[in-house]
């Protein structure tokens, strides 16, 4: 089971996944209620509109939470990252040293398909 | 609701097997419905309601009450995961009450350490696509709750230990219990990492095995021999991502367990014993403040120190030794949760873990994944 068969199966998010092969990072914004959202749907959480507009990021925030997973040869770092537009996300904090991260470190997105062969978005410390 | 229509637990069973490469899960789930019924002393033939939660083979209740050849009028098969049972005797009341139906079924079964699950995940549920492309394990995303606990009020992992060296405390009484050696906090500590700040004894066992429960009406519970548990309060609840707004130090038990609680018409201060569902010490803490055995927060200092040990602390929980300790069959703890509850209320528990005197207790579930969405489930019962 690939990322790409569960983004085919998602077609209301494809402009998240055409920006996101673009290096670009987008957030789901609803036109009606003017409130951002994550994870990504074509019909606002909020107010059930599907007058969804996906506006560009920076794609900047600082970690909420994270965990280390150790059971394996080479540990990943599993993370809920707080976006500066208020949304929590879940993802991967990739190319630090665990020891070195703790709840308030500043990351940013960066779109690296190792750990998949989609275009998700992962972040790196800031 | 609940309260003022009355059903009662006549009959419980827990699988004493936690290996069982020889029995296939129908199977499992038809000798827990046997050892249930006969443990009410009522026969196959008076079940007329049968719920089950996803665990069971195939077309799920059709092909169970086909392989157990019952005549079911009502039946539900609801699965919020690992607390569906609970939720399952509540929703079984509510159908007795209803008129829907009389003597009310519930299984769990399943045999994860002999035919390791290979969970094919459902191309089409939508939160998935932002989660399975990243590396992640269900071990993490608890994790992350503890993590941030510690952050937002000081928790300790010698406190989480805690949970685990009761448990031990329990289990070591429990001939059945998959690990029976008694721990202690820094055994907890010595145990490798995990997912950091999760170590390997934070987390449950993987079991085989399962468990029945027989829910029925008043007047049915009063012509058997066996003492009466009575439902007297439940609740539900289910909490997710929340459109971002993310809580990892809270669960949807805020909810279930003020309905439960506000329909059983008690405090927590009045349960002499609980059953919280423990895939991993941080669920047990989170669901204690939640229930409101303790403020938001002070969790670990609740727990510390044996505080949940039978007859040593305040709060004696999981007496079987739990998921923790002695079983996780299916890797859904539900049913063991109301099993040793319905124990100690009938004076049954083992006599070195029998809560005195024990008429009130709570059961409490936690399914799915604290930390990113889940369902909880509670039940209060009374000894009649």
């Amino acid at each position: 089971m690939t990322g790409t068969d569960f983004i085919a199966h998602s077609p209301e998010t494809k402009p998240f996944w055409d920006a996101a092969a673009d290096s670009r990072f987008v957030l789901p914004r609803c036109q009606q209620c003017h409130r951002t959202h994550w994870y990504p749907r074509g019909i606002c959480p909020h107010c059930l509109s599907t007058d969804i507009d996906w506006q560009e990021s920076p794609g900047e925030g600082e970690i909420h939470s994270f965990s280390v997973n150790r059971v394996g040869n080479e540990p990943y770092v599993l993370a809920y990252v707080a976006l500066t537009e208020g949304p929590i996300m879940l993802t991967n904090v990739v190319g630090a040293d665990p020891a070195t991260l703790s709840i308030g470190t500043r990351v940013k997105v960066i779109f690296n398909a190792a750990a998949s062969e989609v275009p998700v978005p992962l972040f790196a410390v800031r | 609701m609940v309260r003022d229509e009355q059903a009662y637990i006549v009959g419980a069973y827990e699988h004493p097997t936690r290996k069982a490469p020889d029995k296939s899960v129908a199977q499992l789930h038809a000798e827990c419905a046997a050892g249930a019924l006969a443990d009410a002393g009522l026969t196959k033939d008076d079940v007329d309601g049968y719920f089950s939660a996803g665990d069971e083979p195939g077309f799920r209740p059709v092909s169970m009450v086909d392989f157990l050849n019952l005549k079911v009028r009502h039946c539900d098969f609801t699965d919020i995961g690992g607390s569906a049972p609970l939720q399952h005797i509540a929703h079984a009341a509510q159908a007795i009450a209803a008129g829907k139906c009389n003597v009310a079924l519930v299984t769990l079964a399943g045999r994860p350490r002999s035919a390791p699950v290979n969970f094919q995940p459902d191309v089409t549920q939508p939160d998935l696509l932002w989660e399975r492309p990243l590396r992640q394990s269900l071990l993490d995303i608890y994790a992350l709750c503890a993590r941030r606990h510690m952050y937002e009020y000081g928790t300790t992992s010698e406190q989480l230990a805690w949970i685990k060296v009761a448990a031990s405390h329990h289990a070591q009484h429990n001939p059945h219990a998959m690990l029976r050696k008694l721990v202690t906090t820094e055994d907890v500590l010595a145990s490798p990492m995990v997912s950091d700040p999760l170590h390997r004894l934070d987390c449950c066992v993987i079991s085989d095995g399962g468990g029945a429960v027989v829910v029925t009406r008043p007047e049915i519970a009063k012509s058997l021999k066996r003492p009466r548990v009575k439902v007297i309060g439940s609740g539900e609840g289910i909490q997710g991502q929340s459109a971002g707004a993310v809580e990892l130090t809270a669960s949807a038990a805020r909810q279930s367990g003020a309905i439960a609680f506000a329909e059983a018409g008690v405090q927590p201060s009045d349960i002499r014993y609980a059953s919280i569902y423990d895939s991993f010490t941080i669920t047990v803490l989170i669901a204690l403040e939640d229930l409101g055995f303790c403020e938001k927060g002070q969790g670990g200092r609740f727990v510390a120190d044996g505080n949940l040990i039978s007859g040593v602390g305040q709060l004696p929980f999981n007496t079987d030794g739990g998921g923790l300790c002695s079983n996780h069959p299916a890797m859904r703890g539900g049913i063991t949760k109301v099993i040793e509850a319905v124990r100690q209320l009938r004076g049954e528990a083992d006599p070195a873990v029998q809560v005195k005197d024990c008429a009130l207790a709570l059961a409490h579930g936690t399914g799915w994944l604290m930390g990113t969405r889940h369902s909880s489930a509670t039940l209060i019962l009374e000894r009649e």
